[in-house]
């Protein structure tokens, strides 16, 4: 009774029971959600009207003043304290800036996008910045924001920034002014503006506030505040006699390595890809592993020949899978069910997975959209398990490479062992490949064995990466690597990794390292 | 501009309001309690759909939004059955009801209220996968976790309820709260 199976078979048939929504309901929240759609649509509308007033009125005020005045008199000095100026803060300046109002009457030339340069104010005097840090007003100029986050009336409009600006005032009165706009992290869109603690002008960004706008008004604050231990600013060094941007992305750019990938319609394309494990200890040069960064599968550290044979595992219906996992794999459909598969899935984009549940066995086989098995799993699930694992042995790694290498791409030359998981019925080998030596990315291959070292499934495994290394279809790796120096950025920042509890030489302190911006 | 937020909200209600009801509906085992949330996730949704940028497809955006107001859900009903704990326990549960044998639309009832006991991602992800039929890679997506997270939680939930449905039907309480 309620065996596996059986209750799979009552879950799929609970729709029976299912109650439909209710008619009066579904109309009543079709129509409050019209009413509500209309109320967003004017709330919105009425936001940008406003935007739109207060912009021209700041225009007009402009205009009449910069023509009233004479053009000699000296520019007064810019409002922002140059301590905060900074590589995060500058894109943003202006609109997080509360006291923008009464400034922008104070420029002379600020009508004109060339003569607001004059007045932009300069980057920090800490002259230990790296001169990469220092933002052009050029840039800062070209980076602006809309107008929207611009207008100079917050009495009439409030625009996301200066709202959460206003907010983040209240919440921490003084200590707020430490604090400046976090590029990377806000999302206008999302109405998501972060705040990151600067230090020495350098972004702290594990230090930061978060302050969510909806609608004019804030809809949460979050914050992600470090331990008082953390907040003493004397820890943090100073960033003086640090590498500059350029010695940075020489170290960095020589990481740049060959590789393989398959592309888009499954060729093998040579590649060359940085081997940059996130950040560069600004002061010794050393490479320091970024936490999201850590999950990306390594090439292995050694490598076997192989003789591939790029058998071709072709299925176009479940019953190709059947005939397929029988005469290739000689699997065995001797179930209740027979061959007709307990499940059919279908993903997007990643095919179609079989699965038959039987008696004392699962199959699962998994096809590609273009009609290739990419793996299959045969679970015992009848027999007990003597509540041993089976470790790795070197027997049956040779057992797997040998099976493996049947189905391997012909262009693969050789492959590497990158590990293995076990539990009491069965042990996975996971391997890299690599082609004329050179590491193929982006693929793994897997084999699992029973307890008896009986081949029970294989995978031949995507695995795309959300922070995948930066990747160069380049002639040559000098190339790759003058694509890379001219087209890419640093960034100086502070971290404060954590010490790992097993190495004594890691430091409990925060420091100064190089990321890609 | 008016029209296209109206004609964009209704065609996104239209499409997919039976899903999200019904992963509420199996989520809540409350007709009511399931209007209510379907209600709070369309109109989560309106809110934030002019900032809309594509990013994500929609019905992960919907499902992301119904998983969320589903976790409060039962945070409420957990803080709310923890003061009432008194009170249920004078009531004595319907599922002691000696009969030798249930029928099998009672044993569904039986089913439902067993995935009412589960822990809301196990249950999830048996809603999902066993019940509306999803992909293991479709059910990572519209819940934002891992594949991996997937198999495990419906493994171990499919044995939470296996041991539910085979535990003897007489006596205990009616809430997994008590």
């Amino acid at each position: 009774m309620n065996s596996f199976e059986e209750l799979e078979q009552q879950l799929k048939r609970l729709p029976e029971l299912e109650q439909s929504p209710r008619p009066e309901f579904v109309a009543y929240l079709d129509e409050k959600l019209q009413k509500e759609a209309t109320a967003v649509k004017r709330r919105l509308r009425h936001r940008r009207i406003l935007t739109h007033t207060a912009t021209a009125a700041v225009v007009i005020l402009l205009g009449s003043w910069v023509t009233a005045m004479p053009w000699q008199q000296p520019s007064p000095q810019a409002s922002t304290s140059p301590a905060d100026s900074n590589i995060a803060s500058l894109p943003l300046d202006h609109p997080q800036e509360p006291a923008a109002t009464t400034h922008v009457a104070e420029q002379p030339n600020s009508a004109g996008q060339t003569q607001t340069k004059a007045h932009v104010p300069k980057p920090p005097a800490n002259t230990g910045v790296p001169e990469a840090q220092a933002i052009s007003p050029t840039d800062n100029v070209k980076e602006q924001p809309p107008t929207e986050q611009y207008n100079n009336e917050p009495d009439k409009i409030s625009p996301p920034l200066q709202i959460a600006q206003s907010y983040l005032n209240e919440m921490l009165g003084d200590e707020s002014q430490h604090y400046t706009i976090n590029t990377k992290q806000t999302d206008l869109k999302e109405g998501k503006i972060v705040f990151s603690r600067m230090i020495h002008g350098v972004p702290f960004y594990n230090d930061s506030y978060s302050v969510g706008v909806e609608h004019d008004t804030v809809s949460y604050f979050k914050f992600n505040r470090l331990p008082e231990k953390q907040r003493n600013l004397s820890q943090f060094p100073p960033p003086v006699d640090v590498l500059s941007e350029k010695e940075a992305l020489k170290i960095i750019a020589d990481t740049m390595q060959p590789v393989y990938r398959y592309n888009k319609n499954g060729a093998l394309t040579k590649r060359y890809e940085l081997d940059f494990p996130g950040y560069l200890d600004a002061k010794t040069g050393k490479m320091l592993a970024k936490p999201e960064q850590l999950s990306q599968v390594p090439s292995p550290k050694s490598s076997i020949p192989v003789k591939s044979q790029g058998k071709k595992l072709e299925v176009h219906s479940v019953n190709d899978a059947i005939t397929l996992l029988q005469q290739e794999f000689g699997v065995t459909f001797d179930g209740e069910r027979g061959t007709s598969p307990t499940s059919i899935s279908y993903g997007k984009g990643s095919g179609t997975e079989y699965t038959w549940a039987g008696a004392d066995k699962t199959i699962t086989a998994q096809v590609s959209p273009n009609g290739v098995l990419t793996a299959y799993h045969v679970q015992d699930t009848a027999s007990e398990t003597n509540g041993s694992k089976r470790a790795p042995r070197e027997d049956d790694v040779k057992k797997a490479l040998e099976f493996l290498e049947r189905y391997l791409d012909k262009k693969i030359t050789a492959v590497g062992y990158l590990g293995s998981n076990w539990n009491e019925r069965e042990i996975q080998y996971t391997f890299g490949a690599f082609v004329k030596g050179i590491p193929l990315k982006g693929r793994t291959y897997h084999v699992t064995l029973d307890q008896s070292g009986k081949v029970v499934g294989m995978e031949d495994s995507k695995n795309a990466s959300k922070n995948p290394p930066l990747s160069f279809e380049a002639a040559s790796r000098e190339a790759a690597i003058s694509e890379y120096s001219t087209k890419h950025k640093l960034e100086l920042i502070y971290i404060w990794p954590k010490k790992a509890s097993d190495d004594e030489n890691s430091t409990d302190a925060p420091q100064l390292v190089y990321q890609q911006k | 501009m008016h029209d296209e937020l109206n004609e964009r909200i209704r065609l996104i209600y239209q499409t997919h309001y039976k899903d999200v009801y019904s992963f509420l509906l199996y989520f809540t085992n409350n007709q009511n309690e399931t209007e209510d949330l379907t209600q709070e996730v369309f109109t989560s949704l309106l809110r934030s759909l002019p900032n809309y940028d594509g990013r994500v497809v929609i019905k992960t955006w919907l499902f992301s939004i119904a998983k969320y107001i589903a976790i409060d859900y039962y945070r409420k009903q957990k803080l709310k059955l923890f003061f009432s704990e008194k009170l249920l326990r004078n009531i004595v549960t319907t599922e002691g009801v000696p009969e030798a044998e249930l029928s099998h639309k009672e044993e569904l009832v039986e089913l439902k209220k067993a995935l009412q006991k589960l822990k809301p991602s196990y249950r999830m992800v048996i809603i999902l996968r066993s019940i509306k039929g999803y992909s293991i890679k479709e059910t990572a997506e519209l819940l934002a976790i891992s594949e991996a997270k997937v198999k495990v939680d419906y493994h171990r939930g499919f044995k939470q309820l296996q041991r539910y449905m085979t535990e003897p039907k007489e006596g205990g309480w009616q809430n997994e709260f008590v």
